[in-house]
């Protein structure tokens, strides 16, 4: 007994086990996702197209350079994106329920998207015609400006907050508020631009470009770069902000930095992927059931990991691999996430001791 | 040099424009290396405001507080993190995490930026854990504690944390008596082995008088006064600071006492020793005066468990105290 508590204090070679696991998961994700889908390409020319060999059919190459390896890369990218930043909101709120978007990230997104797609038809349909690449770009930079905004106000009020607590209210009221907004504009919008709108909420790792990507990557290394300096302060953290400051923590500075991050990280995927729903609230808590800890030196690595291996995942699952069919990806995070988590939170009975 | 020292602090709290409220004022006090000092008061009277604005949480509304002669107004949260340390009442909800990585993030204030031990930290946490002797939690999950091992663990975090002052907010509160009484030692003997200074706030008086080296007194109303305990008991500090119309301190036996409706019935109690101490304090509780001889009702008490009640008269027996009190009642309706 007294062994077995040592072993899992102590942690170290079985974290290392459990890293190394994760992280080979990741990459078998990562070949998966550019192998399988509608057209099935084997392993051996997936090599060929990556090393830039001549392959036996070209049409592969096609596929894998515009339409999986960027979907695969955004997977990656949202996906760890998301967990950590619920992973920084539920440590900062100390509230199992937090999640990336209980600032209201995604409502203001969702806000920026929804004056875009519901407002163009008024403006005329010359504009609808004309949008193709430039249609896909205005989607992001609404949503970036949308979730920016949200993240002002948020930051702004924040200075003068005492309380998280209130932060927390705060921002559901935020949400609340952007998402009557949006109400409004469907209710006064045609059907086919509800459409448009409804898709968008779906979530999709497919629509970024190569021409976008540089924009989501350094905004997501930006983001998960201050989530990795936070990592003291975070475990600091746990123990309550007043803890934290009596142990030598600037708490105003460092919240505002974990919220920085967290919004930066949150807000990109958003833009670019849609709201998508689940990842960051069950990953962290998948991770601390797998490995038994709440220390953030060890959380932060396989919230990362993991984040991106399911993101990679319910994006294959969503694209049922050897149909011509796709799921909307909030639907496949969501309903076969949920029972995983039930399942393995009830199975390991430690999510209870998260927070209490 | 004292480690931590006061001047004309006040302490209370500023709402915007509001006039601030003044809970407590003109404080003077300074705390010097392996003091053990103990914080008593009302409810109400100020300890924890005044706690919270020693360790920097909360402004001070006037004057100063200087840690190592420094006004502690312009030093970093770091510089204070490596004076002072502290054990608040602040629920702590560190999820799933062992008692040696929670005594850890005492460390704090001394790791680098990602919180790396070094052998001499490792060190520290051994010794802090071995100091609160909490040997045998240190591989146990925290949430897994009770209230009593927990506050040992949250001092051995204190501990580690390395400081020349620790002070603990109400450490004894929801501990039972013998967790309580182990407390107050441990950290006594904290204070005199290593030379700390310990200050902590508690409404465990009796306790307080027999361990404390000196007692800070924050009574409603008159200022903070200090002193060794039982200069504070004769000179009527005491009384004076828990003056209320419940109870009453007793400066005879360092005790509460209370001011029980005092009846306007007096009993007479003759006998001796513990069984008639026991009687007297049951019949004051009863609501009954304890009279001297004379008095219209008598209790004897005799050999064996017998109690003799004798009015006018006449008399009865009763074989506990209990049938007692209910016969005494009886006549009197």
């Amino acid at each position: 007994m007294e062994a077995q508590y040592k072993d899992e204090a102590q942690g170290g070679p079985r974290h290392a086990v459990i890293m190394l696991g994760l992280f080979l998961l990741l990459l078998v994700a990562f070949g998966l996702s550019l192998s399988l889908g509608s057209v099935h390409i084997p392993l051996a020319g997936l090599f060929g197209i990556l090393t830039g060999e001549e392959v036996s059919s070209p049409a592969w190459a096609i596929i894998v350079h515009t339409i999986r390896l960027p979907k695969a890369i955004t997977a990656v990218l949202a996906g760890a994106a998301l967990s950590v930043s619920g992973l920084q909101m539920q440590t900062l709120f100390r509230n199992p329920l937090a999640d990336p978007f209980v600032l209201g990230i995604s409502a203001g997104a969702s806000l920026g998207v929804a004056i875009v797609v519901l407002t163009v038809g008024a403006v005329g349909s010359v504009l609808i015609a004309g949008m193709g690449f430039l249609g896909d770009l205005s989607l992001a930079v609404a949503a970036i400006i949308g979730a920016a905004t949200v993240l002002g106000c948020v930051l702004l009020v924040s200075r003068s907050v005492q309380s998280v607590m209130t932060l927390l209210i705060l921002g559901l009221m935020f949400g609340y508020a952007t998402g009557a907004f949006v109400s409004i504009l469907i209710y006064f919008s045609v059907p086919e631009q509800i459409q448009s709108y409804i898709l968008w909420t779906f979530g999709s790792f497919g629509s970024v470009t190569w021409r976008q990507m540089p924009v989501l990557i350094s905004a997501i290394f930006f983001g998960l770069l201050l989530a990795f300096l936070c990592i003291k302060p975070l475990n600091a953290l746990l123990l309550g902000e007043n803890y934290a400051r009596s142990m030598g923590l600037n708490v105003k500075r460092i919240r505002l930095w974990i919220l920085i991050s967290a919004s930066i990280l949150a807000g990109a995927t958003t833009a670019f992927c849609g709201p998508i729903a689940f990842l960051g609230l069950a990953v962290p808590h998948l991770c601390r059931s797998l490995l038994h800890t709440s220390d953030h030196r060890v959380l932060m690595p396989a919230v990362t990991c993991l984040g991106a291996t399911l993101a990679l995942l319910s994006d294959l699952i969503a694209h049922l691999p050897g149909s011509q069919f796709v799921l909307p990806l909030n639907a496949v995070t969501s309903l076969i996430g949920a029972p995983i988590v039930i399942w393995f939170i009830l199975h390991r009975k430690n999510l209870g001791q998260a927070f209490s | 040099m004292s480690i931590l020292k006061t001047q004309n602090l006040a302490v209370g709290y500023k709402h915007g424009r509001h006039p601030p409220r003044v809970v407590a004022r003109d404080i003077d006090v300074s705390l010097h290396r392996g003091e053990f000092v103990c914080l008593l008061g009302p409810n109400g009277a100020g300890k924890s405001t005044l706690i919270r604005t020693l360790v920097g949480m909360q402004p001070p509304l006037d004057g100063q507080v200087y840690l190592m002669g420094r006004d502690i107004a312009d030093m970093s949260a770091i510089e204070v993190a490596q004076v002072i340390s502290v054990v608040l009442t602040d629920r702590i909800g560190v999820g799933i995490m062992a008692v040696r990585d929670l005594v850890g993030l005492g460390r704090y204030p001394h790791t680098d930026w990602i919180g790396r031990f070094t052998d001499e930290d490792e060190r520290v946490v051994s010794w802090a854990i071995r100091a609160a002797r909490a040997e045998d939690l240190a591989y146990r999950n925290v949430a897994e504690l009770s209230d009593g091992e927990r506050q040992k663990v949250m001092i051995a975090r204190a501990l580690a944390q390395q400081p020349d002052l620790m002070i603990l907010d109400e450490p004894t509160a929801f501990l039972d008596l013998p967790r309580r009484a182990e407390i107050m030692a441990l950290l006594q003997d904290l204070a005199h082995s290593t030379g700390k200074a310990i200050l902590l706030s508690t409404h465990d008086l009796d306790l307080a008088l027999r361990c404390a080296d000196r007692i800070y007194l924050l009574p409603f109303e008159g200022g903070l006064q200090t002193g060794a305990p039982e200069d504070l008991i004769l000179n009527g500090a005491f009384e004076g600071a828990f003056q209320s119309d419940g109870v009453r301190f007793d400066a005879d036996t360092g005790a509460f006492k209370l001011n029980a409706q005092r009846g306007r019935i007096s009993v007479a109690v003759s006998g001796e020793g513990r069984r008639a101490y026991w009687t007297k304090r049951a019949l004051e509780r009863a609501g009954f005066r304890v009279g001297d001889a004379g008095a219209e009702w008598c209790v004897d008490i005799g050999e064996g468990d017998v109690w003799c009640v004798e009015h006018g008269g006449v008399a009865r027996e009763c074989d506990s105290i209990a049938d007692l009190i209910v016969a005494l009642k009886g006549e009197h309706g």
